[in-house]
């Protein structure tokens, strides 16, 4: 067919109808494992995700967010008027040659356009479909919404974030959207593949985004139901390390997260501080011993760090076998870690940008080179699709675009 | 087949950033050995304990973490276990390890290596650092690799330290991605025969959870480097001038009894009456029902004032008359739930989330977190409780290597 060689996901194809962040990411890595994923969307109705956040100018073109064009890589796109008898017939056209069909709208979306699951099993009796509502497809909340900004806060990770002393911590990161659940996704939908390879049969997933983000926390969830205490903000401590924590170094806004595993990490510590008289305590032998100092410990370290430089002291530490880590930022991945950037970012050019720069897959395959292609333009692929999937003569073509089935 | 990955053997010698992506294959049905070495001085320091028992087999980690998983207890520094090891993964589909290259090395455990004892495996390796980064040997946390992920540096008030996420989400961002490159490799070995390594660094997957609020583009594109944003939206004040517009500046609120967490979407039409309804319904409006408000322009020059009726709003009532209130004019309030909040949700327990886990020799029932996903033909489960250490030792040895 061309000289690529086959992809681990070649042959697999996804009807997605995912928008915003997460549905979008879980069908990423399909995507760039050789799957053909196609984007169904609509000009009528923007994925927003297109014109939010990191833009390179104000105007509105729908094809240079930085955010959008880093959770798409490797997909096409075609737009639909869903709205339409016609373009809703397309998309089950599309659909009858998918193996997935993925979506995260909330509420009864896909029902409302008759691709709720027991009506694509009527279109394609082994269709997996996934939908991923905010809480779930049923139960008495079924239609309470949140998104990567509050879904944190009621699966319980924002609970537990966050000095003790302080209030929580909002996140700074849209959380939800980027861990558990397009990751658990894109993992269930694989499972589902299996299982249709051996046994002929599809099913319907069901990904309540509360619940996937509530199965991240660990074992915070038992120590409620097994031992009675309700965790508590940890700040930047352990469980089952100390010392555990971020320090300040020379510079503005500059820190080092330092923890300390074992004994033999901490007496590693104190001989790079030069033994000082305050850490030759016999209760700092064992790891409940340091806990029980562990913020007047704390505060010797800061005094030790505060006036070093970052990199340089999590090098020395890291020689000495300590695990350590500079506080890095976004300039800082781009600038000051060669190996991340190098491993991991890549930069696209762009028929509306010189170039955009984006995360590269995170999952590296022996003898596999992902196939990375740039985020598709609204409706890039809508021609080919039509006239090479779907059989349409370029006439046929013309003709749906007149009447704005297409757009 | 009744579970999906029902047939699959993975063995797995993976230390804490590992143990939830065998976690995710083990509920999902595969066949999941963890070895363990009693000597190792991690493996008996990983609590919370329950009830305070400092023995590794009541380890809180080790019940969460090794659901479905059997034990088999080896220390490889000795010449004959390490033979047992090498027999175990000729007999496996699946080897996980999270050693760093030059760790494997020294014990024998190279990508090479392994290959060389089972042809058609499939690999899977979570290391810190990419293998071609310089910090590729060094000793990592999960809070370490958080913080050189650049996730740590926007999470938190901008006056305090960068805080850690709480529940260790790092290795847990690495296992997901770990797993699902396993699974792609599994699908792949099962078409062509053919396993391969697979391997991801933690470093990276975590770093792509800044993949929005501290988008590269922020930096390559304005020079903007995001920080900590506090209560606020990661959105408000740090992004250039067309990303001011939020209205609502603040996302976190204290109630009578805790904090909730708004996100504020006022695109839909109807979605700022709906706000000023909500407001009406207790009172709380103040002057916000006046028309002019209806202007998303004006209401940007009121963002303070706006704040200021929502904040007091919210101090009157507690997190569920918030939460239910709200949500039943769509608009997106969640509380901050504490593990016992999410224990006594409705939603939660109607859907069956919570898993009741026999535990036989204390003879109890325990509440575990439930299926991530609903798969409806082949349902994730817990069939059985984290094994003591090694209490699957002889029976694996019998069973795979016929000893």
């Amino acid at each position: 067919m061309n000289n690529q060689p086959q992809l681990p996901l070649s042959g697999i194809r996804i009807a997605d109808f995912g928008w915003m962040i997460a549905g979008p990411l879980a069908t990423r890595v399909f995507g760039n494992f050789g799957a053909d994923v196609i984007r169904i969307e609509s000009t009528a109705r923007i994925d927003e995700i297109r014109v939010v956040g990191a833009r390179p100018f104000k105007e509105e073109s729908p094809n240079v967010a930085g955010v959008f064009n880093d959770i798409n890589t490797s997909k096409r796109s075609i737009t639909l008027n869903l709205g339409t008898n016609e373009g809703l017939e397309l998309a089950k056209q599309i659909i009858q040659i998918s193996d997935v069909v993925s979506n995260n709208f909330r509420g009864d979306r896909m029902g409302k356009w008759g691709l709720d699951y027991e009506n694509l099993k009527k279109i394609k009796p082994d269709v997996i479909l996934i939908s991923m509502p905010t809480s779930g497809s049923d139960g008495p909340h079924k239609e309470y919404g949140g998104n990567g900004i509050n879904i944190i806060a009621g699966a319980g990770i924002s609970g537990i974030t966050g000095f003790p002393e302080r209030p929580p911590v909002g996140t700074g990161s849209l959380y939800p959207d980027f861990a558990g659940n397009p990751n658990h996704a894109a993992l269930a939908i694989l499972a589902a593949i299996r299982h249709r390879n051996h046994t002929g049969e599809g099913q319907f997933i069901d990904l309540s985004q509360t619940e996937s983000t509530a199965s991240l926390l660990g074992t915070n969830f038992l120590e409620y139901t097994a031992n009675k205490i309700v965790p508590e903000r940890l700040g930047n401590s352990s469980n089952h390390m100390s010392p555990h924590g971020v320090f300040p170094c020379e510079g503005k806004d500059r820190w080092i997260a330092i923890t300390i595993t074992n004994n033999k990490e901490w007496h590693q510590l104190i001989n790079l501080m030069d033994n000082p008289m305050w850490a030759n305590n016999p209760d700092f032998e064992t790891f409940e011993g340091r806990k029980k100092s562990e913020s007047e410990i704390h505060k010797h370290i800061q005094n030790w760090t505060k006036n070093q430089k970052e990199y340089p002291l999590m090098k020395l530490l890291q020689s000495n076998g300590i695990p350590a880590g500079v506080i890095q930022t976004t300039k800082d991945l781009l600038e000051n870690d060669p190996g991340f950037t190098e491993s991991h970012v890549h930069e696209f050019s762009h028929p509306e940008v010189d170039t955009i720069t984006v995360h590269k897959e995170t999952i590296n395959i022996s003898n596999t080179e992902p196939i990375f292609k740039r985020a598709p333009l609204i409706g890039e692929d809508t021609d080919q699709i039509l006239n090479n999937l779907l059989g349409l003569k370029e006439s046929d073509i013309n003709d749906l675009y007149i009447r704005e089935i297409l757009k | 087949m009744n579970q999906s990955l029902s047939g699959i053997k993975i063995l797995d010698f993976s230390g804490p950033a590992g143990f939830y992506c065998s976690k995710l294959l083990a509920d999902l049905g595969a066949e999941v050995v963890i070895v363990e070495n009693p000597s190792d001085e991690l493996f008996n320091n990983l609590g919370p304990y329950y009830n305070d028992i400092k023995d590794p087999n009541y380890s809180l980690y080790r019940w969460h973490f090794h659901t479905n998983k059997k034990s088999v207890a080896l220390n490889i520094s000795n010449p004959k276990d390490k033979e047992t090891l090498d027999s175990l993964i000729k007999h496996a589909d699946v080897f996980i390890d999270t050693l760093t290259h030059q760790e494997a090395n020294s014990l024998d455990l190279s990508m090479e290596n392994v290959r060389a004892l089972n042809p058609h495996i499939v690999h899977t390796r979570i290391t810190g650092f990419p293998d071609n980064s310089e910090y590729s040997g060094f000793k990592y946390t999960d809070m370490t690799v958080l913080a050189m992920s650049g996730l740590m540096s926007i999470t938190g008030f901008p006056e305090d330290p960068p805080n850690q996420m709480g529940g260790e989400q790092a290795y847990h961002m690495a296992s997901l991605n770990a797993a699902i490159g396993t699974m792609i490799s599994i699908l792949e070995r099962e078409l062509t025969g053919t396993g391969k390594d697979v391997s991801v660094s933690i470093q990276e997957c975590a770093s792509m959870s800044t993949l929005q609020t501290a988008n590269f583009n922020y930096y390559t594109w304005h020079g903007i480097n995001r920080g900590r944003n506090g209560l606020n939206h990661p959105f408000s004040d740090q992004g250039p001038s067309y990303d001011k517009d939020r209205n609502f500046p603040r996302v976190l609120y204290e109630s009578k009894d805790g904090w909730v967490a708004h996100a504020a979407h006022l695109a839909p039409p109807g979605a700022w009456k709906n706000f000023v309804k909500w407001l009406s319904d207790y009172d709380s409006q103040q002057d916000l029902d006046d028309p002019k408000f209806e202007n998303h322009e004006t209401r940007n020059l009121f963002q303070n004032h706006i704040n200021d009726v929502m904040k007091s709003h919210c101090a009157k009532l507690t997190k569920q008359e918030i939460y239910h209130s709200a949500q039943k004019l769509k608009i997106l309030v969640i509380p901050i739930n504490s593990v016992k909040d999410l224990t006594e949700d409705e939603q939660l327990i109607y859907r069956g989330y919570f898993e009741k886990v026999f535990h036989k020799d204390l003879n109890t029932e325990i509440t575990y977190p439930g299926a991530p996903y609903q798969m409806k033909k082949t349902p994730w489960k817990i069939k059985s409780p984290a094994p003591k250490v090694g209490e699957n030792t002889q029976q694996i040895l019998n069973e795979w290597l016929n000893q």
